[in-house]
């Protein structure tokens, strides 16, 4: 049922290394003059370790500034890497040449939030999806390229007419569809989603996500799924990594999250949840701070109700406890559940995975 | 009909009265009817929610409750009732003076542009005590009255935040700046629309408990209008339904979910996505959101419709109590929900 711990045994899709991702404040010459050695940066990614399976889907979720649409915008290469790696298939592609890079990239394919300013207006819905196919595959002849374009259109669920149309005579819905579409043309192995149904009403945001459930059962389609809303990754996705201020504070399978939450954060947002019934909910105080001048300890500490001296000073290491990885002091030194503690730095996710496939 | 309406809030004085309101919109490409006879009642103390999709005119009817919907909209029909005075019949002048601000408020949705850039938040706090006052004071004048009621919001440093500008506060600090200004001249209704949805989700619980609150400490009323039907349901007592500019269900809020009778009402439950293992209670709405510029006949959801009949693209049903409180606009409600 959770394919990712069925398939933990299989080489991992996709892996992110240790990635960190900066964004420096001082923009032009002028003010990097001026700033010289003590520039300031943005730490919007800050060492996240994740992986995805074949079939997997990977739930980023977070507040604004949280750094989940970052990581997915790096993997891309749409961002400028600061450390890290980042393998596909086994092959390392974090600073490849832009020639290369296409070749590897049509395999991962983006999906933005904004219907209405990715698509581009002057552009017909068949050349939109068209255009996938003369980067991807240029021997094809034009006859299989439109019987392409129809057939995925008509698994979106558009029509074939609709390829003669310009994307404002959609609506939103249906150019998030037309979005879909051309992400999936090149038949890719991999879709970053970045809070695709976001922009969009209750009912249409439903058929989205019916569509893409419906794409993961016949599909062995991976994906890391991003968005704030958790009731929708507690619908696609398999597993989720909870983020804050660029760090990953928990992360394992979905419904060990969702059942049983351990950082406080993951708490304070399944808490949130407008009818969500958590049975120690918990709010946080105060709001997310500057990612600039980060504190060397927890970065939830101004905020958490558990805060104790310790998560002022340092950082707490990642720990596997109850099945997820989690980073929080709470759950270091004895382990209060009794739950293996192990020792290493937890970014091996195989070990947290099989543990999980014996629970089950 | 209109027992129905007060039956919740039997003996409670009525503090709101939307009386078969119409709104319409004089476009360049078309007559939009954004507003089709909507009739509702807001008790004293009481929290009404609002929900519905974009469209459905949840919006524009809580702008022309505070007659305040903007060109090329025009109110064509009904009667706005604030304890007994009918706003249809007031100036421009005097619902300025004494109407809005003192007698109903309302906070938008993003709270960055609710605000002046250009100026601190204790002058435009102060701005609006002058508006209503026709006086000329200085903020150190009223600088207790301001930070009493920053502090009201939960506001930390209030006295510093008085001499700050927009851009140094959080979204969640500049709405419950926005909410304070809203609540400054102690109107007796406050209408909150999407108050929200620009806001991160920890942040939002903390501005919806504080809204919720007003009800108890000065004693308002509040309408939410969102289109989140948990977040309504979980903080108001009444949940109203609207889809296409008609209200399609009314009833308690714990009804509404529990028992929901109209079939967009259910759909739209069943259209969130659920917080448990089995997702099998998931199921999407098909078709496209209503174009009010070429409204379908009949009920403005029956293409949409799993429950559709014969009659339902021939007329627009009546809005009819089914059950005590519970009003419904539907020729086939839903029987076992």
């Amino acid at each position: 049922m959770n394919s990712g711990a069925e398939l933990s045994a299989v080489e991992p899709v996709l892996e992110v290394h240790d990635l960190e991702v900066r964004f420096r404040l001082e923009k032009n010459w002028f003010d990097r003059f001026i700033a010289g050695s003590r520039a300031r940066f943005i730490h919007a990614v800050d060492g996240v370790h994740l992986r995805v399976h074949s079939g997997e889907v990977v739930g980023l979720v977070g507040e604004s500034g949280s750094g989940k649409s970052t990581l997915g915008m790096a993997i891309i290469a749409l961002v400028e890497i600061a450390q890290g790696r980042i393998v596909f298939r086994n092959q390392d592609i974090t600073n490849l040449r832009r020639k290369d890079r296409r070749g590897v990239l049509r395999h991962i394919q983006m999906i933005f939030q904004n219907p209405y300013s990715s698509l581009n207006p002057a552009m017909r819905v068949r050349d939109i999806i068209g255009r996938q196919f003369s980067i991807s595959d240029a021997a094809l002849s034009s006859d299989s390229v439109n019987e392409r374009i129809v057939s995925i259109l008509r698994d979106v669920g558009l029509h074939a007419e609709d390829a003669e149309k310009y994307p404002h005579e959609f609506s939103g819905g249906q150019k998030q569809r037309i979005s879909l579409a051309r992400a999936l043309a090149p038949n890719p192995e991999f879709i970053i989603a970045d809070e695709i149904t976001s922009a969009l009403d209750v009912s249409i945001q439903s058929q989205i996500l019916s569509l893409l459930l419906k794409f993961k059962e016949r599909t062995n389609l991976s994906m890391i799924y991003i968005t704030h809303d958790l009731r929708v990754a507690r619908l696609i996705t398999d597993s989720v990594a909870v983020m804050y201020l660029g760090r990953i504070v928990e992360y394992g399978p979905t419904s060990t999250i969702f059942e049983n939450p351990l950082h406080p954060y993951t708490v304070a947002l399944l808490s949130a949840i407008p009818g969500s019934r958590q049975r120690k909910p918990v709010s946080l105080t105060g709001n997310i701070p500057s990612a600039v001048r980060l504190p060397p300890g927890c970065r939830l500490y101004g905020r958490c109700p558990f805060r104790m001296d310790v998560c002022k000073r340092e950082y707490p290491t990642v720990r596997k406890v109850e099945g997820r990885n989690v980073a929080c002091h709470l759950y270091n030194g004895e382990n209060p559940s009794g739950a293996e503690a192990d020792s290493s730095n937890g970014s091996d996710r195989l070990a947290v995975q099989n543990v999980i496939q014996g629970d089950d | 009909m209109q027992n129905g309406e007060l039956a919740n809030s039997d003996a409670v004085e009525t503090v709101l009265e939307v009386i078969d309101l119409e709104t319409q919109f004089f476009t360049l490409t078309g007559l939009i009817k954004a507003v089709r006879g909507v009739t509702f009642s807001l008790g004293r103390n009481e929290i009404l929610g609002i929900v519905g999709e974009s469209g459905s005119g949840k919006s524009v009817t809580c702008l022309s409750a505070m007659r305040l919907v903007p060109t090329p909209g025009r109110i064509t029909g009904g009667r706005i009732l604030i304890e007994g005075r009918d706003l249809m019949l007031e100036g421009e002048e005097e619902l300025c003076r004494n109407i809005r601000g003192k007698k109903i408020s309302m906070v938008f949705q993003d709270p960055l542009t609710a605000l002046n850039p250009t100026y601190t938040i204790g002058w435009q706090m102060k701005e609006a005590l002058d508006l209503h006052s026709g006086r000329s004071t200085r903020i150190e004048d009223v600088r207790g009255d301001l930070v009493r009621a920053l502090e009201q919001m939960n506001m930390p440093d209030a006295e510093d935040v008085l001499n700050k500008f927009p851009h140094q506060l959080s979204g969640g600090m500049r709405q419950r700046v926005v909410i304070a200004i809203a609540l400054l001249l102690k109107p007796a209704i406050l209408i909150a629309d999407e108050p929200t949805t620009a806001l991160d989700v920890t942040v939002q619980a903390a501005v919806l408990d504080l809204i919720v609150k007003l009800r108890d400490d000065p004693g308002m009323s509040v309408i939410i209008v969102s289109h989140d039907l948990n977040l309504i349901v979980e903080r108001c007592d009444r949940t109203i339904v609207m889809y296409g500019g008609l209200i399609l269900e009314s009833a308690s809020s714990k009804v509404i979910v529990s028992h929901p009778r109209s079939p967009y009402t259910r759909a739209l439950i069943r259209c969130i996505p659920p917080l448990t293992e089995d997702p099998s209670g998931f199921d999407a709405i098909p078709g496209d959101a209503v174009d009010l510029t070429r409204p379908p006949s009949g009920c403005p959801f029956h293409p949409r419709c799993s429950n559709r009949g014969p009659r339902c693209d021939g007329s627009v049903p009546e809005l009819t109590e089914i059950a005590a409180g519970h009003l419904v606009r539907c020729f086939y409600p839903v029987q076992d929900p």
